[in-house]
């Protein structure tokens, strides 16, 4: 098997056609983007942890405005810079570079915004173009076009600030972007209120105006630097009708803040972004939490069968699965008295499953005489539709539910309707459900 | 940069198409991986280093879509039963490779490929999956096991 499996496989691999010439140019141009800057920048940065929903909804009108800075958690987090620096101490260090004589470029406010397209637009220094349309001591907007684009593109709005040292040396930087390209609807980052998932969902919704029908994706990018890498989370999506919506995970890092910059923009064929909006997004801030069933609040004796079932669903052990439930008894997927253990061996995805709602939070319920109480995982199980926190609509994302799937619920009048596991009082395994109500 | 996307692009693409058994996803996947990778490497010397970063950000990559993809499957099958469809039954050798393939678990399917497609050893594979070697055994055992019984007249 083992020499047949192998000629298999190197004989499968030649069905991917590789079309270097053809995959290079974008992706080199995207790393290329990246590294920009980076020096020094990454080590800060350690700790995988969640994102995602939020209720800050943000609105853009059809003129250029200025992105309002959504305010993070932690206190001492009133930095307004979104770029190059986020905080007041990278600002010091680059502002003392500046006295000393570099980077010239960051001492005028067009300079600063030529620096962004760039940096991190991916236009060619040449094809800058920059107009200051106000600029006074610490304040100051300055719109860029790429001569590349012509008429049919509008210019994106550059705000910018003096955040430290005030006068002719002072550095600017990046307070927000925007374009009328860019129409966001609607912004949500999610910031759970205990980071104790590592990914989470990015749900972001609006279109691309039609003024220009050249755009054909649009990529979101959360960084918390002068560079996209080291990256946050990033994800890529084509445009139907000229809309783009975001429910996906996205890998978010720790930040030391607790907030990060995203950053949308529309590439054109080439990787140059016809438009870009830069606004602030939260992050969790804390350590990540070991993987283990989530125990919280549960007696013993229910914690005790949780975590066996965690470690063998993880290991995929059947037998052990199958010690720990009484066909008899058990409930799988609604069908009383049947053995679960064959439809599990031959669909194993259903133990991932198993795992990710262990990792949830539990809740119980008295479910009437004769059973006492049952305690489910997840605890989405008792919640109310109507009145979901940002935390049940991050889990919720988690578990793939998209927000109309939950207006779907919501409307219908029905409560949780996906997977889910309970353990009585005793510690008997009762049931695993995984295909809704 | 461009040295190093020449040299490992190939390579990277029919492992992102083994993991994954489709070719734009697989595209994306390493294209992000290659993003990633070289924007860490701001001082590139080492080329053995870059692919072993190279190819376990891909394998990173593909786990995770797929494991997002698992939980999301049992909420959506009830809406899209149409999609468990089974196997055509004269598909071709390598079809059925691949459609055996896309029937392990991710961890597993990265095992048996790491392991039979990129000729690592146990102790290699386990490195590159951040997985116990006791697990990696287990793993690609059980894997083999299943392809076995997927691809009987191959056993």
């Amino acid at each position: 098997m083992d020499t047949r499996l192998r000629t298999l496989l190197h004989d499968l691999a030649t069905e991917m056609p590789v079309d270097i010439e053809g995959t290079a140019p974008k992706t080199l141009r995207r790393a290329r983007g990246r590294r920009v800057l980076t020096g020094g920048a990454g080590a800060a940065i350690a700790v995988a942890l969640v994102v995602v929903v939020s209720m800050s909804v943000l609105r853009f009108a059809d003129h250029p405005t200025v992105t309002p800075a959504v305010t993070g958690p932690n206190p001492s987090a009133t930095f307004e810079g979104l770029w190059p620096e986020t905080d007041i101490e990278a600002l010091a260090e680059t502002q003392a570079a500046v006295d000393d004589g570099h980077m010239p470029v960051r001492t005028t406010p067009e300079g600063t915004a030529t620096l962004l397209a760039t940096n991190l637009l991916g236009w060619e220094l040449s094809d800058v173009q920059t107009e200051s349309i106000a600029v006074s001591e610490d304040r100051a907007t300055v719109t860029i076009e790429n001569r590349l684009f012509g008429d049919r593109v509008p210019v994106i709005t550059v705000e910018l600030g003096r955040l430290g040292e005030i006068g002719p040396n002072g550095a600017w930087s990046v307070l927000g972007v925007s374009t009328p390209l860019i129409q966001i609807d609607e912004l949500a980052e999610i910031v759970p209120e205990s980071p104790e998932i590592i990914t989470g969902f990015l749900i972001l919704s609006g279109s691309v105006t039609d003024e220009f029908d050249g755009a054909t994706a649009i990529e979101a990018h959360v960084f918390d630097g002068p560079a996209l890498v080291p990256s946050l989370g990033s994800s890529r999506q084509e445009l139907r009708d000229r809309r783009f919506d975001f429910t996906r995970e996205v890998s978010v890092e720790a930040t030391p803040d607790g907030r990060a910059t995203l950053l949308l923009t529309v590439p054109d064929a080439t990787g140059a972004s016809l438009g870009a909006v830069m606004v602030r997004v939260e992050t969790p801030v804390g350590d990540p939490a070991p993987t283990g069933p989530n125990l919280t609040g549960v007696p013993p004796d229910v914690a005790a069968t949780a975590q066996r079932i965690y470690d063998a669903a993880n290991a995929e052990d059947f037998d052990a699965l199958a010690e720990l439930l009484d066909p008899n008894t058990f409930v799988y997927n609604l069908d009383d008295g049947s053995d679960p253990i064959p439809a599990w061996r031959a669909d194993p995805s259903e133990l991932e499953i198993m795992v990710a709602i262990l990792e949830m939070p539990p809740t119980s319920r008295d479910i009437g005489e004769g059973y006492g109480t049952f305690f489910f995982w997840p605890y989405l199980v008792n919640s109310d539709f109507n009145v979901l926190t940002v935390q049940e609509r991050a889990d919720l994302a988690l578990l793939g539910f998209t927000e109309k799937d939950i207006q779907l619920i919501i409307d219908g009048g029905y409560g949780y309707q996906g997977p889910r596991l309970a353990i009585d009082e005793t510690g008997l395994w009762r049931n695993f459900i995984t295909v809704g109500e | 940069m461009d040295a190093l996307y020449r040299a490992h692009a190939a390579e990277a693409l029919r492992l992102g198409y083994l993991l994954t058994g489709d070719r734009t996803l697989a595209e994306d996947l390493v294209q992000d991986a290659f993003v990633k990778v070289l924007g860490r490497f701001h001082d590139i010397r080492n080329r053995d280093a870059f692919w072993w970063y190279l190819r376990k950000t891909i394998v990173n990559l593909s786990t995770s879509y797929f494991r997002r993809r698992g939980v999301e499957r049992a909420w959506f099958a009830r809406q899209r039963p149409e999609e468990a469809a089974t196997a055509p039954r004269d598909l071709a050798e390598r079809d059925r490779l691949r459609t055996a393939l896309m029937t392990l678990r991710p961890e597993q399917r990265a095992a048996i490929v790491l392991r039979f497609y990129e000729d690592l050893s146990e102790a290699d594979t386990a490195e590159a999956l951040g997985m116990p070697l006791g697990t990696v055994k287990s793993t690609v055992s059980r894997g083999l096991e299943r392809l076995r019984h997927e691809l009987p007249e191959e056993a």
